[in-house]
């Protein structure tokens, strides 16, 4: 189903306060280079707190939609950036959280990978202590590394 | 045949969404979408057993299409339903 996301993304939120969990495909670049546009799901539970390295689905300022790390958090202000954004921000409140992720499901696998697990903190912690070099993985990871590797393997569906 | 229990429709967008009820996780890249006649269909035939004759009955009377369209289009949507794993 192609639904624009201020309509889907409502209905997501409707079900994820009744208690589901919600899988959507992730649409954007903005979280490279672990999560890849229409390759990857993201799973998406209730928000009970949020803190600073959660990978939340916000409205943000404007009323568009973002899958974002939150970087910071003021009492009810969160400053969020995707993990593939250099300098790019977007703030939201609390209230603006639709959804927090709670998993990943990526290259076509089954199984989510939680993000309360080892693996995607292993890679939180990998990618937010190398800042300095994002600049040049994500120059690789898209120039090279998608471009001549992984790209065959998925079909873009967008 | 018969529907399977436990799915519920929903309207979103103005499309009638087959989810199933109960389950932990909705998944939607695996949601089924209906248009107004497959929902129409789906409602009247939901716990009962029905064939494709019945369907297509209900279509005549409900929509104007005579019965040969009507049987073709039923026996198309029976084949999509049993794809999908929605008839037992």
């Amino acid at each position: 189903m192609n639904i624009p996301n201020n309509i889907l993304i409502p209905e997501v939120g409707r079900l994820i306060q009744q208690g589901h969990t919600v899988t959507i495909l992730v649409k954007g670049f903005s979280m490279r280079p672990f999560v890849e546009h229409c390759r990857d799901k993201v799973v998406l539970g209730r928000c009970l707190k949020v803190s600073v390295n959660d990978v939340i689905l916000a409205k943000i300022e404007g009323g568009q939609y973002v899958l974002h790390r939150v970087i910071e958090k003021d009492n009810n202000r969160l400053t969020l950036q995707g993990d593939g954004n250099l300098t790019n921000t977007e703030h939201c409140f609390t209230s603006d959280i639709v959804g927090k992720a709670v998993g990943f499901i990526r290259k076509g696998r089954k199984a989510a990978d939680l993000t309360n697990g080892a693996k995607w903190k292993i890679y939180s912690f990998i990618w937010l202590h190398l800042k300095f070099m994002h600049r040049y993985i994500l120059a690789f990871y898209s120039h090279i590394w998608f471009r001549f590797i992984e790209r065959n393997n998925y079909s873009d569906e967008s | 045949m018969r529907v399977k229990d436990g799915f519920e429709l929903h309207e979103i967008c103005g499309e009638m969404v087959l989810i199933a009820q109960g389950v932990e996780n909705i998944d939607f890249n695996k949601v089924v979408s209906f248009n107004e006649t497959s929902a129409f269909l789906w409602k009247e035939v939901y716990a009962c057993d029905f064939t494709s004759e019945d369907l297509a009955e209900k279509l005549c009377k409900n929509y104007e299409v005579n019965r040969d369209e009507a049987l073709h289009d039923v026996d198309a949507l029976v084949l999509q339903w049993k794809e999908a794993g929605l008839l037992v």
